[in-house]
């Protein structure tokens, strides 16, 4: 396994103070019986007190384990220990086996307690079918009431106009979206919000609103033709309207084993929810599938995959039609890095692509592109913005969210691959391949 | 129902019917369809479109309250529908012009175990004080080395260049072709073009037996016409480096402007003739004297005291000459009287008015003490610089004394200034005039607790003020001493610190110094210190980065070699 950067360790310190504490530890000094596997890395640690703290992290979480008396989580030696690791200068060996036995011990012991969760989950909602069936009848009659509420809002705003509704101030918006979270319809609620807020602001807020309609109106009808949509559908509309499906029943729908590589990943934060996006592709399955992870209230999101490395996984899929979303069934392990990533789209059909994932899920807002052979540059048109011209002169012009100077140092305008988000016409750059593998920012 | 669009139906959507009715609708949208009928669908867009609108009835009898929605509503949501896809999926690109993309680089890059080094010290040095002498110290082995950085780390070392004006050639050197295309599309970066518009910096794939980077071949020194569109600062810059080698042709291309640069400009070349100063520059700073400027004619002055041999210099002697009488049966004791109001001529060579909160006559005084050739008082004293200093009290006598002995160089007379004590104002100026050996004497008693203090505050009754110089004093003593420091006077340092009753604070102000300039052979002193019991914590803190940042400056060293 390929040894972390210092930024990776850095982004785990639960504080300032504690990266702090780490870069002093941090040499080998204090630390005696250290060692590392593919999945741990342990080592003692002599601290203030008479016996060395026994420290033990397990990469794949990751996980920290440490005998000393801090509150702080990860504590200053677990930080030390990988920055140790990380330094790689043969003050922690790679061995095959863990020498220590209380780390052998707590990885083993940490397996077999994530293998028994998932049994636990799997066997108590059992018996509980009869009042989850009552449950699900009562979420499903408070979602009927709230789409019929939105629907007859929906019509009232087509007979009175987009341009009254403009001169409504947020709180109308609002109320709306309230009403559709007390149905149970967060997703859509969100969407209510996020289109009433940029209603008064934007120029082309009459065009983005008559979309925005659209949008909404599929969903209503959607829902009441439930019945005849297959699981890919109702999972679209599912995922568009905050109906959150359990991870144990997207794993029972089995799962594929293959050899994904990163392709990129793109953090959001919209001020209450830090929002993680990674695309996977799979080698054998030719699937691009992206991962979400969030927080919110002041947690942490976890460590990003490398961009560039493959992981060897069973992935499991949520229901969809694109683009695909996926959970780990089991722990990836890294297996390679730096790989040569596939052939990318053509970009003459990157727009015919886009509508086939559109057509198959109205809601899909992005669409993860791979290209070739691309020419990055400031866009003429728009200072300070970058546009990408594919190998047959297709331009893209890429999104102003993701800072452009990475991406400009590290292809010097000239990309073998580009890997990218393709949303409302425009390419949000996520890694780039020069030479060798993918590296993101 | 789910909208489904057949990709085909795209085709349409750039036609002109198509734009027709996205507009109709959207004015429909706009007022409501209680004012504006719903336009009818266009004939390219087929089936699902008709269905939708033919089922609209259909779809609103599923809802309970079917007789309240009225008919045309449903058809614009529906419309909306369908054409909210089609704008989305609609849109073509279109080619783009595309700038051209960065030159092949010619230089190889630093090796994989330096780049890694460089991360840490930018991402997490051991501390914020510790990371720019890292980073220099990074930057002059790349540079040695003739190797760049890696590319994903240009826009972190650009951007310190774009902070810290000093670290600009050192980053300029390792940047190469990439970050050159990279710095010319960023307006914060364009330090690195303007930097080498005055300085073309060297090509790191020239061979290493090439000019060294500091000095610019006399070739690279723009003449005639381009030196006067050359922008101030640039030349300024570039004067800075061609006076090192060759000063004559620096002063000829200030003088090639003279008449026809601004006052400030004039100013500002002059002053950068301070590099490489001598005899030959006398005829254009006596001119100088005479300018229209007064930041001219000042820097003029300023520049003329450092050159005891010039005309300025003995007119200041004989103005001297006047005021300094010996008195006494011996004639041991030196009487200093107070200049008179200067005549045009002493306005000229500088006696103007005083700077704030000075008085005339004293720094009147001053400025004659600080020009005049320091020769001068051996004639008018007839004893050595000691003995001399001996029967001088006035304090604006001591002061431009001090900056004789600073602006001549004059070793004898720093000497034996710093013996007198002459304040902490002057000691960094006067302490790189003396011989290396004497300097570190001198640092290493500003490291004992102050015996004059200790004397007058045990006349006082008090307890000895057992502390060493002050701060900012230390600071500015140690940066004139050449790194890195010898074993021996490293060593020193240690011991003299050890000694101190609280040298925390003291080790606290010499951090820097310490962690960059100490000889390796002094660190088992420092681990020794550290293993001391009830260390005081700040002072553990302060060991400790010294120690850390001696061992990452050793790895990058290692890294290069």
């Amino acid at each position: 396994m390929s040894r972390w950067s210092h930024a990776q360790v850095a982004a785990l310190a639960p504080d300032q103070a504690s990266l702090a504490a780490a870069r002093r530890l941090a040499r080998p000094g204090p630390w005696s019986e250290t060692g590392s596997t593919n999945l741990l890395v342990w080592g003692r640690c002599q601290g203030s007190g008479r016996t060395p703290y026994q420290v033990s992290v397990d990469l794949t979480g990751p996980a920290f384990r440490c005998s000393c008396p801090s509150r702080k989580f990860p504590c200053k030696h677990g930080l030390a220990l990988l920055l140790l690791w990380v330094d790689g200068q043969g003050s922690v060996a790679e061995v095959a086996t863990p020498s220590d036995q209380a780390t052998a011990a707590w990885a083993a012991e940490r397996a077999a307690r994530n293998a028994s969760r998932d049994a636990a989950a799997a066997t108590t909602r059992q018996p509980d079918e009869a009042a989850a069936a009552l449950r699900l009848a009562r979420r499903l009659a408070l979602m009927d009431a709230g789409v019929d509420d939105f629907s007859r809002w929906l019509t009232d705003l087509a007979r009175t106009g987009t341009a009254a509704a403009r001169q409504q101030p947020y709180g109308w918006w609002d109320q709306v979206a309230a009403r559709l979270v007390d149905a149970q319809l967060p997703g859509l609620a969100e969407d209510v919000r996020s289109v009433g807020g940029e209603v008064a602001g934007r120029t082309d807020w009459a065009a983005a609103l008559l979309r925005a309609l659209g949008r909404w109106w599929t969903a209503t009808r959607a829902w009441l033709g439930r019945d005849r949509l297959d699981d890919d559908q109702l999972g679209d509309l599912r995922a568009y309207l905050g109906w959150s499906v359990a991870s144990e029943s997207v794993r029972r729908r089995g799962s594929v084993r293959d050899r994904w590589l990163v392709l990129g990943a793109h953090r959001t934060d919209d001020g209450r929810l830090l929002q993680q996006r990674t695309w996977l592709r799979g080698a054998e399955s030719g699937l691009t599938v992206q991962f979400l992870d969030f927080a919110a209230g002041g947690q942490v999101l976890p460590v990003a995959r490398t961009v560039g490395s493959t992981l060897e996984a069973a992935v499991a899929l949520y229901p969809g039609r694109g683009p695909r979303r996926g959970l780990f069934v089991d722990e990836p392990l890294v297996v390679a890095t730096g790989e040569t990533p596939p052939a990318g789209t053509p970009p003459a059909q990157v727009a015919e692509a886009f509508a086939a994932l559109v057509a198959a899920n109205p809601w899909a807002q992005r669409m993860p592109v791979l290209l070739d052979r691309v020419t990055v540059g400031p866009d003429p048109e728009r200072p300070g913005r970058l546009v990408a011209a594919a190998a047959d002169g297709t331009g893209f012009a890429l999104t102003a969210d993701v800072e452009p100077w990475p991406l400009l140092a590290l292809t010097g305008g000239r990309a073998d691959r580009l890997f990218g988000e393709y949303e409302h016409g425009r390419l949000r750059p996520l890694a780039a391949a020069v030479g060798g593998g993918l590296v993101g920012w | 129902m789910v909208t489904v669009v057949d990709p085909s139906v795209v085709e349409a959507a750039g036609s002109d019917p198509v734009d027709h009715w996205w507009r109709e609708l959207g004015t429909a949208a706009l007022l409501g369809t209680a004012r504006r009928g719903v336009p009818p669908l266009p004939a390219g867009l087929g089936a699902p479109a008709a269905q939708t609108a033919d089922g609209g009835t259909a779809g609103a009898a599923a809802t309970p309250d079917a007789a309240a929605i009225p008919d045309a509503a449903v058809a614009l949501l529906d419309a909306a529908a369908l054409a909210g896809v089609l704008d989305r999926v609609g849109r073509r690109p279109g080619p783009v012009p595309v700038a051209e993309p960065a030159p092949a680089e010619t230089a190889p890059t630093a090796g994989a175990r330096a780049v890694q080094l460089l991360e840490l010290v930018l991402t997490s040095p051991p501390g914020p004080v510790d990371q720019r002498g890292l980073v220099v110290h990074w930057l002059a082995h790349a540079r040695a080395a003739r190797v760049l950085v890696t590319p994903p780390l240009l826009p972190v070392v650009l951007a310190l260049g774009a902070r810290d004006r000093d670290l600009r050639p050192a980053v300029a050197a390792v940047v190469g072709r990439r970050g050159r295309w990279l710095a010319a599309l960023n307006p914060d970066w364009r330090w690195l073009g303007r930097l080498e518009e005055a300085v073309p910096a060297p090509d790191p794939s020239a061979p290493a037996d090439a000019a060294p980077a500091d000095a610019v071949s006399v070739d690279a020194a723009p003449a005639g016409a381009d030196w006067a569109r050359t922008p101030t600062p640039a030349r300024v810059a570039l004067l800075g480096r061609l006076r090192r080698t060759d000063p004559a042709r620096g002063r000829v291309l200030v003088e090639s402007t003279w008449t026809t640069d601004g006052a400030r400009d004039r100013a500002d070349l002059l002053a950068a003739l301070a590099v490489g100063i001598g005899p030959d520059d006398e005829p254009l700073l006596e001119r100088a004297l005479d300018d229209r400027g007064r930041a001219v004619r000042e820097t003029a002055a300023t520049l003329l005291d450092r050159l005891p041999g010039s005309a300025r210099a003995g007119r200041m002697a004989d103005r001297l000459r006047t005021l300094v009488h010996r008195a006494g049966l011996t004639g041991r004791r030196l009487e200093i009287g107070v200049p008179a109001d200067p005549d045009p001529a002493g306005v000229r060579d500088g006696l103007g008015p005083p700077p704030p909160q000075r008085s005339a006559r004293g720094w009147w005084l001053e400025q004659i003490c600080a020009a005049a050739p320091l020769a001068v008082w051996r004639e008018l004293a007839r004893a050595d610089p000691e003995t001399t200093l001996e029967r001088i009290t006035d304090p604006d006598v001591l002061r431009g004394l001090a900056r004789a002995a600073r602006d001549q160089r004059d070793p004898d007379w720093a000497g034996a200034l710093l013996d007198r004590d002459p304040g902490p104002g002057l000691l960094p100026g006067l302490l790189p005039v003396l011989p290396p050996e004497r300097r570190e004497r001198v640092v290493l008693g500003l490291l004992e607790p102050r015996v004059r203090d200790a004397r007058s505050a045990g006349r006082a009754g008090g307890p000895s003020a057992a502390a060493p110089a002050s701060r900012p004093v230390l600071e500015s003593a140690f940066a004139t001493l050449d790194e890195p420091w010898s074993a021996a006077f490293s060593r020193a340092v240690l011991a003299r610190l050890h000694a101190l009753p609280h040298p925390a604070a003291t080790v606290t102000a010499l951090r820097a110094p310490l962690s960059t300039a100490l000889d390796p052979a002094a660190l088992p002193a420092v681990e020794g210190w550290l293993s001391e019991a009830g260390l005081d914590r700040s002072l553990a803190t302060t060991l400790r980065a010294v120690l850390q940042v001696h061992s990452l400056r050793r790895s990058i060293s290692e890294a290069f070699r």
